[in-house]
């Protein structure tokens, strides 16, 4: 006698569901506390009171833009002045840029 | 689960508002249905404390997620079976599974279900639940999912659905598939073990 493997296998799932439950589980010892410490852990990092990494980044970009303004008047005042010793100067400049 | 006598709503925005005591009854309420989850998918050689771990602190991480709209179980057996899904997905697939592979017992089963049409006693139940297993080691970890949740729970394809964020149609295709698998396994062990007799 061979019967339907799909039929066997059909009995062998359902032998295999009727397994009782396991009892309810008691909560180990120290989980509790490792949860709660990783829950703490994470909310601190999602919520830093003084982030150093930030700081420097916003210090780099203000000097940053600083340097920019300064050396965009700088040059604007250079070419737009008025100054005859200034024509001078820049023509100096540009002519020794030429060579 | 009996909701009654345990404000959840309040528990949860205490929770988002840092408080540790709502935190610590959250995780006492539900450790045992979250257990019972990774247990039944709980990959060999993986601890069930981890992977209960892993599941509730991703659950509190995401907590903001939780819209409310479905119940709160539904929402933690998912974030448990992706957890329990994403350490199988670790785990090496068995090629195949020998009849001398299933011990004592299991050889018993099989000798049961090849020489009778009979149900199996009651008394196989664990012997039969462990050749099951055996036979599940050898598909991919989202069909060794399906199956288990609907035919060794026995929950129905709509709360399958719900827990493993699939469709039902993705349901029913994987667990078709996986039956398939299932039967072909099976039968190799039939037919190996009659052709060495």
């Amino acid at each position: 006698m061979n019967p339907d493997p799909l039929k066997s296998l059909d009995r062998l799932l359902r032998c295999a569901a009727s397994t009782p439950p396991k009892d309810n589980p008691e909560v180990p010892f120290g989980l509790e506390t490792r949860v709660i410490a990783a829950w703490k852990e994470a909310r601190t990092a999602e919520t830093p009171e003084f982030n150093v990494l930030a700081v420097f980044q916003k210090a780099s970009l203000a000097a940053l833009a600083c340097t920019a303004i300064a050396a965009t008047v700088s040059v604007s005042a250079l070419f737009h002045s008025q100054d005859p010793q200034a024509h001078v100067a820049n023509y100096a400049l540009v002519a020794s840029l030429d060579r | 689960m009996d909701e009654a006598d345990f404000d959840l709503p309040d528990c949860l925005a205490r929770i988002r508002n840092g408080e540790e005591p709502a935190a610590r009854a959250l995780f006492r309420r539900y450790y045992p249905y979250v257990a019972a989850i990774v247990r039944a998918h709980l990959p060999p050689r993986t601890d069930e404390e981890d992977l209960c771990q892993m599941t509730f602190v991703k659950a509190f991480g995401a907590l903001d997620q939780y819209s409310g709209k479905g119940t709160f179980t539904h929402w933690l057996s998912r974030i448990a079976v992706t957890t329990c899904l994403n350490q199988l997905r670790f785990e090496k697939r068995r090629p195949e599974v020998r009849r001398s592979d299933l011990g004592e017992h299991g050889d018993l089963i099989f000798d049961h279900l090849i020489s009778s049409t009979a149900e199996l006693p009651d008394g196989d139940a664990a012997a039969a639940r462990e050749v099951v297993e055996s036979l599940l080691a050898t598909l991919a970890p989202k069909e060794r999912l399906v199956l288990t949740l609907l035919h060794l729970e026995d929950r129905p394809v709509s709360e399958v659905a719900a827990m493993t964020g699939w469709n039902q149609a993705v349901v029913k295709v994987r667990a078709f598939r996986a039956r398939q698998k299932l039967r072909r396994a099976f039968a190799k062990i039939q037919t190996g073990d009659n052709h060495e007799s």
